[in-house]
């Protein structure tokens, strides 16, 4: 069995490339070779020429295959492919998306409806964190915008003018503490004042 | 405290229900010279140990406590004109009401007043804004 299993694997490598040039007896072993050890490898092998055969027999079998690679690698492949599209900045890729695959794969028992679901979902996720992002920046970039146009636009205030002559005159009143001479009624009177007074202007 | 009013209806504005202080007013015992429309109050700020108005001749008026220059004129070593050689006691020129007098040298017509802890600020009937004292938070 060993020296089987020995010669055949060689086989099996050649096999492949010197099928024309090798002797007939080789050939059957190979074959015979082949198909036991075809077993491991086939899976590889045989998805090759199925999915060869199968965009020619039928149009619907390519999507089959996509969505059997899509339910195995959904979160790699879609997430690389949007992340790119959208091609901004580290917040909406680096923290949104980590916390999003990992919902997205715990949360879709179904195979198919889902990764298209959630494909549609991430992009749609993205675009509106991408907007949001834009949105947010937009107003920062106007409000500076509309700081520098008023920076640089000559400030307009009314001119205060002075009031018409008041007949009768206005009148000052005084209340409340006057230790250190709020009052303004001399060093003499620092007392508190209780009740508004007439000022003796 | 320092407030202002108009002289028009009655006391009970101020809360207090007391005739004579119309009658004080009607007097016209509060212009400068005694005499009504002789010359009353524009304008009025009570800071934080300050205050300042603006007569209806446009000069400012200070009194209060001049801590970080707030007054805006200087309240020692002022010598008396009446008495020369002596000097105007300190706590008189910050008790008693007095013209800012560098605004008044320069023509300075201020139209509006206010203050702040130890701050003062005017502006004048040209647009024209003066700041005195000082702004530091105590």
């Amino acid at each position: 069995m060993p020296p089987r299993c020995e010669l055949t694997r060689p086989t099996q490598a050649k096999p492949a490339h010197h099928t024309a040039s090798a002797p007939r007896s080789s050939k059957p072993a190979s074959k015979a070779a082949a198909k036991p050890a075809s077993t491991a490898k086939p899976a590889s092998t045989k998805t090759a020429p199925v999915a060869a055969d199968k965009p020619v027999s039928a149009k619907a079998a390519p999507p089959a295959s996509r969505k059997g690679r899509g339910a195995a690698a959904s979160a790699a492949a879609p997430a690389e492919a949007t992340i790119p599209e959208n091609g901004d900045v580290e917040l909406a890729n680096g923290i949104d998306i980590k916390e999003k695959e990992p919902k997205i794969n715990g949360s879709t028992p179904a195979p198919a409806p889902t990764a298209n679901g959630t494909a549609r979902g991430k992009r749609g996720r993205l675009d509106e964190l991408t907007s949001e992002a834009k949105d947010s920046k937009k107003p920062r970039r106007s409000s500076l915008a509309s700081v520098r146009s008023v920076r640089g636009t000559p400030m307009s205030l009314p001119i205060p003018q002075a009031p018409a002559p008041a007949d009768p005159h206005n009148a000052l009143f005084i209340f409340g503490t006057g230790d250190m001479g709020q009052f303004g009624l001399g060093p003499d009177e620092l007392d508190e004042i209780k009740r508004p007074k007439l000022h003796s202007w | 405290m320092v407030s202002h009013l108009r002289p028009r209806g009655s006391a009970s504005h101020l809360g207090v229900a007391d005739r004579r202080f119309e009658e004080q007013i009607e007097d016209g015992k509060l212009s400068r010279d005694g005499k009504p429309g002789s010359g009353g109050l524009e304008a009025v700020a009570a800071g934080g140990m300050h205050n300042l108005v603006i007569d209806e001749a446009g000069k400012v008026w200070s009194w209060g406590i001049n801590d970080n220059a707030s007054l805006g004129r200087i309240t020692s070593d002022v010598p008396d004109p009446e008495n020369p050689g002596s000097m105007i006691d300190n706590e008189k020129l910050e008790s008693v009401p007095f013209v800012v007098g560098d605004l008044e040298a320069e023509g300075f017509r201020a139209v509006s007043v206010d203050a702040g802890d130890s701050v003062s600020v005017a502006v004048s009937d040209k647009g024209a804004l003066r700041a005195w004292g000082s702004f530091r938070v105590s």
